[in-house]
């Protein structure tokens, strides 16, 4: 399954795409995302902190790791945090990012304002591979697993879309090659 | 409360009715969208997927089993909706929790859970923003889906207000802050979650759920017990399969993409988390041995059948609900709670056959919807109405100046409606007088004796052999006209009033009469041709599934609409020009004529003789054979506000005229339109460019 798949179900999906000529550019599409969003605060997640540390990508200065920001600071909804996490998969036909982690992790992608994801080119596959992929992980290291589709949205109201329900009110994924 | 009232007390909620058709609208519109960017492959593979499940459901739950108790999971079975309660609520008492977090699950809804945890002095909390508004509004969900469509935006602030002690602007934008704002901390503290799934992996014990707001994240990512409880038939085969379910689930639900897929099972990442599978069987597996039942269990929960049931539409799922709601609600609330449980709002269900058009996975929403009526104590003007029709339409045949001026009296109005419940102020239809067979005679039209391949059988049904043959005498010339030899069936009408009124019994009875007299002209090369929508619903859709032989399905290939064989066959260059051309034309699709390719067909032959067409999907028009013809809110009252309803959207479109096969639903437009309602016969055949000599 193409990555054209990918993004063309990302496009029905109405979620924004930002496709990276290289993992450098990384930091250039966050400090936009951030501005665009008026986050006060980018948040990385254990993955992405490390790979810079390796020096295999840039990220904005500002940007904090996870580890080291007390959840307290997305108690409220109105957090101004834009998370960026890394996916393990994603799922062409549903323009899904696959994302498993520690239990931390999983609660501040619940929590956050705003949310994007990085996905590897490499990393997007059809249903029956992903469903392989989520299986080997809820197996050996176990759940949740989440497949982040949109932002966090109800209709419960005369069937108003409102964005933010409960989680992000803003997703954005990153495909770096 | 009867359902009489509840019915005609919805009925009087004018603007609810018109959100509610609105909403249904907007959905269906963005469904059907979403569902093309499925291919038939992926919804055949849902489908056998559950089918296969269904096959061996007791190895899956044994298999569910081993992989979560291996996993370090707990996986209980329970026969009942007492047994599910119980055990939920002894699971949350063992561990201590008093305080509760939820996901929306219609099971939960189903055994009746959050009183019995309330009972057992567990506090729960909803986390779904519809459901809780529901919630704290003391109510109950009126859709699967989307919990709180009935209440209004006023409704749902004034709630909030009220509940949350702070002023909520009705906008809803202000009601989901509020909610957020007062779920979020409720949701971060919880000690334990309970959800629903929307498939069950039996290999691994993943449970999968969809959600949009993010609430399952919650649900499944804090409190340190999560106790899935969800029907047995939820289990499939391997994860992929599950996946797919989840994804099929939400393409027909609203068209989207779900914001969120979660996956989660006995095994958690890093911590030492519990897990709870409770299985619930609560008649399902029974129902696996009805021969119609059965195939509910194949649901995968998705409301796509709510979008186009006018009735819903119109009363909304507080009336036509339960603990479930809407046509497939009807089904599982049979199965679960029991027959008269399901028949206290079956009766709203007309049987349009629309439900079943939009069915992901191919259920016959209908025809287990008879089979619930079916198990319904009928009054005698049911049995009258069901029976009867044919009977009375004989009747006018030989006594149509009789009774025409008798349609026209109060007094026998009165009567009639005394006897048998038709309402006094329906439109009844005049009867011609006669019958087809013999205004045919009259007009020295006979049967042709040499059937072969060129010959077709015309089947009028009950309306046109013995209501009004007009239609009948212009299908036959125009056929005649165009070279083929006509043979007019002779035999029982359809009786689609047995099957609406859950006479599945006089229905095979019936579809094997019929199957048999076609059958000899069938075996010889003929063709079936009909007129009425729903006498080519009932030979192609409804006899194969009713009498499940060779010879009904032989028939059912065989059958076509007029304008379906006359565009099959390359005849639709023999129309010329009508005198109606260049007028404005909305084409009414009955409800049995679609999914089919009539509605194609009609349309071309009808812009072939120059009308400009304009058609749209409305659904039902309400009047559905006899059903508006009833007394009662549930009859004439709810026919005459869809009617209404569908009335009003055509007459947006500004035509001259409107065109419809159904003979009844003519019956129904003409009640609220002001311009001329014609079959597409009555156009067609005055445009034949040729006549046989």
């Amino acid at each position: 399954m193409s990555l054209e798949a990918f993004l063309e179900s990302c496009r029905a999906n109405g979620v924004l795409v930002d496709v990276l000529r290289g993992a450098l550019e990384l930091r250039e599409v966050v400090e936009r995302a951030a501005s665009e969003v008026g986050a006060r605060l980018i948040v990385v997640d254990g993955a992405l902190a490390e790979a810079a540390d390796r020096g295999e990508l840039f990220l904005p200065m500002e940007a904090r790791p996870l580890r080291e920001v007390d959840l307290e600071l997305l108690k409220h909804h109105d957090n101004g945090v834009l998370l960026v996490r890394s996916a393990g998969a994603a799922i062409a036909e549903m323009g899904a990012a696959v994302l498993w982690g520690d239990a931390r992790t999983q609660r501040a992608t619940a929590m956050t304002e705003h949310l994007m994801v990085l996905i590897r080119a490499e990393c997007v596959l059809d249903v029956a591979k992903a469903s392989s992929v989520i299986r080997g992980v809820l197996t050996e290291s176990g759940g949740p697993v989440h497949l982040v589709i949109g932002p966090s949205a109800t209709r419960d109201v005369e069937h108003v879309r409102v964005l933010g329900a409960h989680g992000p009110v803003t997703l954005r994924f990153a495909v770096s090659p | 409360m009867s359902l009489e009232r509840r019915t005609a007390e919805a009925l009087r909620e004018g603007a609810r009715v018109e959100r509610l058709w609105r909403v249904f609208e907007e959905t269906k519109r963005s469904r059907d969208e979403g569902i093309r960017r499925l291919s038939v492959d992926e919804l055949s593979l849902v489908r056998e997927s559950k089918v296969s499940a269904l096959r061996r459901l007791e190895e899956l739950v044994e298999e569910v089993r081993t992989a979560v108790e291996r996993a370090g999971g707990e996986v209980i079975f329970a026969r009942g909706a007492e047994d599910a309660r119980m055990t939920v609520v002894r699971v949350l008492k063992d561990a201590g929790v008093r305080k509760v977090i939820k996901s929306k699950s219609i099971t939960s809804e189903e055994i009746h859970l959050n009183e019995a945890l309330l009972s057992a002095g567990i506090e729960v909390v909803e986390t779904d923003l519809g459901e809780r508004v529901v919630q704290l509004s003391g109510g109950r969900p009126s859709h699967i889906l989307g919990p709180a469509l009935h209440l209004s935006r006023e409704e749902v602030a004034a709630i909030l207000t009220k509940s949350l002690g702070e002023g909520v602007d009705p906008d809803p934008g202000s009601i989901v802050g509020a909610v957020r704002r007062h779920l979020r901390g409720e949701m971060m503290r919880a000690a334990a979650g309970i959800t629903g799934a929307n498939a069950i992996d039996s290999e691994t014990g993943t449970v999968v759920v969809v959600t949009n707001e993010g609430n399952e994240q919650f649900v499944v990512g804090f409190p340190g017990l999560v106790v899935c409880v969800a029907g047995v038939e939820k289990l499939v085969k391997g994860l992929e399969a599950a996946v797919r379910v989840a994804r099929v689930q939400s393409a027909s639900a609203t068209g989207r993409m779900p914001s969120y897929v979660t996956l989660y099972g006995p095994r958690w990442w890093g911590d030492g988390k519990r897990f709870v599978l409770i299985l619930l069987d609560n008649g399902r597996t029974e129902a696996l041995s009805d021969p119609w039942l059965w195939q509910v269990n194949l649901c995968v929960r998705c409301g796509a059948c709510f979008n186009v049931c006018n009735p819903y539409r119109t009363v909304s799922g507080l009336v036509f609900g339960k603990n479930y709601s809407g046509p497939i609600g009807v089904v599982w609330d049979a199965i679960t709670s029991g027959f008269d449980a399901a028949n206290e709002y079956a009766w709203l269900c007309f049987s349009c056959g629309l439900c079943e058009l939009e069915c992901p996975v191919g259920i016959r929403i209908p025809l287990l919807i008879s089979r619930v009526k079916s198990f319904s104590k009928r009054d005698l003007k049911v049995s009258l109405l069901a029976g009867g029709f044919e009977l009375y339409a004989r009747l006018g045949g030989r006594l149509a100046p009789l009774l025409n001026r008798a349609h026209k009296s109060r007094a026998f109005r009165a009567v009639l409606e005394a006897l048998a419940g038709i309402d006094k102020d329906a439109p009844l239809p005049d009867f011609r007088g006669g019958t087809l067979r013999g205004a045919l005679e009259s007009l020295n039209i006979s049967d042709d004796r040499d059937v072969g391949a060129g010959t077709v059988v015309y089947f009028p049904d009950t309306y046109t052999s013995f209501i009004d043959w007009g239609v009948g005498v212009e299908a036959v010339i125009t056929l005649r006209s165009l070279g083929y030899k006509v043979v007019l069936y002779s035999g029982p009408g359809t009786h689609m009033p047995a099957i609406q009124y859950g006479g599945l019994g006089l229905a095979s009875a019936v579809s094997e009469r019929i199957t048999e007299a076609l059958l000899p002209y069938v075996e010889r090369g003929a063709r079936v041709v009909v007129t009425e929508p729903t006498a080519s619903y009932c030979l192609r859709e409804v006899f194969p599934a009713v009498l499940g032989t060779p010879e009904s399905k032989t028939i059912a290939r065989s059958t076509f609409h007029l304008s379906e064989l006359l565009v099959k066959d390359g005849l639709s260059t023999e129309f010329g020009r009508s005198e109606l051309a260049g007028k404005l034309a909305y084409y009414h699709v009955s409800c049995h004529g679609q999914g089919s390719d009539l509605m194609d067909a009609t349309r071309s032959l009808l812009e072939r003789v120059g009308l400009r067409v304009v058609t749209r999907a409305l659904g039902c028009c309400g009047m559905a054979g006899t059903w508006g013809m009833r007394s009662g809110p549930v009859g004439r009252g709810l026919s005459s506000e869809i009617g209404r309803m569908v009335t009003e959207r055509i007459r947006a479109e500004r035509p001259d005229l409107v065109v419809t096969e159904s003979s009844v639903c003519s019956l129904q437009l003409r009640e609220f339109l002001d311009v001329p309602v014609l079959h597409t016969v009555n156009v067609l055949r005055p445009s034949l460019n040729r006549r046989r000599t």
